[in-house]
């Protein structure tokens, strides 16, 4: 009887992990099972760029940096689940991005040190250890140059990681935390400062929220908490979507983003709105 | 004598299964081994800095198949593509495209079918880069024994 167990268990088990590798890596939904013709067509997956990329964009759009509207980080003991820390993760390394962007070395550097010890609660804190990222970083926060190279070997140190611990379900919830913050801080520079530039940024990078919610539902079966952060920014895609720049964008396959510039006013309920998304993010 | 005949009977069957799936384990171990393949990868994206990267499985089918990369890139700026194929041993094609697959007269912008015969890394740097490319790989149809599951590694680069 023992050894029969001893036999079946090993088979039992290996059927088991390969299920979980088929759905999680593969993200075969058995959706493209049902279509008929010669070509299946299986799901889109999306690769996202670095948080840090996005806030480069923004500053390129001469983004200020206005104090105090960037996430306090006392606030990083309040996390505690593996999806409210990624996320989290996402909005300092926004954060991170924006005060280094703008030169502000000593609160880039506590973002920095708070990405670390939240990066250590999910087993992310290897990567700063990599190549002396950290050491690396800290002495280079001032040359954007050499950051932006650092910023690369983190991201690579990062996806590796990640992939090593089969948590690449984290890696679009990391990123929706750094867009959604990244946003945020443009809306409110925007609000306070009217720089018409920044609304034009703000509408180039919502080309972006489609691939992060298709990078998310790739993941959704993995932790039910990204179900509700698919909810919020599928609102937000819906929303954006009826404006009518967009419609206008919609309507002709020639036009992109570049090519379509919204009216005045018209990218306010939206600001607002990403708003409402990040305070539901650091929420938790 | 009679037990013990009964058991290997039943236990055959268990047994094919167990070694039928270690064997693709093993199999997909060698293959799909995920940080060579992105190291070389990423070798070949120098000078470029890392942006993203992704790693495909393939789990092949008696139906030629098409998946999608939604890659979102930021106008203006230059891009290298890496797509390292070592891992792969069956026709599959790397497509890249302006627009998604649904999308009546996009404009293929390069495809594996212009490298050399037998390359295994495929290097390709677009231009004007606007918002998002579109990687397609177009899987064939199998129906042979081999094993089922393969991957490939695109990686992106920008400078």
């Amino acid at each position: 009887m023992k050894l029969r167990y001893g036999v079946l268990l090993p088979v039992l088990l290996l059927a088991a992990c390969g299920n979980e590798t088929t759905t999680a890596e593969n993200g075969d939904t058995g959706l493209s099972d049902t279509l008929s013709g010669t070509v299946e067509i299986i799901e889109t997956n999306s690769s996202l760029p670095t948080p840090f990329r996005v806030a480069a964009m923004f500053k390129r759009a001469d983004l200020n940096y206005l104090p105090g509207i960037t996430y306090a980080t006392d606030k990083a003991s309040m996390y505690s689940t593996k999806f409210q820390l990624a996320q989290i993760i996402g909005v300092y390394s926004a954060d991170m991005a924006y005060s280094v962007l703008n030169k502000q070395t000593n609160e880039g550097q506590m973002y920095l040190k708070t990405v670390r010890e939240v990066g250590n609660k999910i087993n992310l804190g290897k990567v700063f250890d990599q190549g002396n990222l950290y050491e690396r970083f800290n002495a280079n926060m001032e040359n954007e140059d050499s950051i932006g190279t650092i910023v690369a070997d983190i991201q690579y140190e990062t996806d590796m990681q990640l992939e090593e611990n089969q948590q690449n379900e984290l890696y679009g919830v990391i990123f929706a935390g750094a867009w959604i913050e990244s946003m945020y801080i443009a809306g409110e520079v925007y609000k306070k400062e009217g720089n018409e530039n920044v609304v034009q940024a703000l509408f180039e990078q919502m080309a972006v929220l489609n691939s992060i919610i298709a990078e998310l539902k790739a993941y959704e079966a993995k932790d039910p908490a990204i179900t509700g952060l698919i909810a919020q920014l599928t609102a937000l895609q819906t929303e954006f979507d009826k404006l009518p720049s967009v419609k206008k964008l919609n309507d002709d396959s020639e036009l992109d983003f570049s090519d379509v510039k919204p009216a005045k006013g018209e990218m306010d309920p939206l600001i607002k709105m990403i708003g409402d998304v990040r305070a539901i993010i650091v929420k938790g | 004598m009679k037990t013990m005949k009964r058991f290997f009977i039943l236990a055959l069957p268990v047994l094919v299964v167990l070694v039928s799936l270690t064997g693709a384990a093993i199999q997909q171990a060698v293959t799909c081994d995920q940080k060579a393949l992105k190291d070389a990868a990423r070798a070949k994206l120098d000078p470029y800095k890392y942006d993203s990267g992704k790693v495909t499985q393939f789990r092949y089918r008696n139906k030629a198949q098409l998946k999608e990369i939604e890659v979102p890139v930021f106008i203006g700026e230059k891009y290298r593509m890496v797509f390292n194929m070592e891992a792969v041993s069956r026709n599959v094609i790397i497509s890249v495209y302006n627009k998604d697959k649904e999308t009546k007269n996009r404009k293929v912008l390069w495809t594996s079918k212009s490298s050399e015969p037998g390359t295994k890394i495929h290097v390709f740097e677009p231009d004007n880069a606007k918002f998002k490319f579109y990687v397609d790989y177009d899987l064939p149809a199998v129906t042979d024994s081999l094993p089922p599951t393969e991957c490939v590694v695109f990686m992106l680069g920008y400078k």
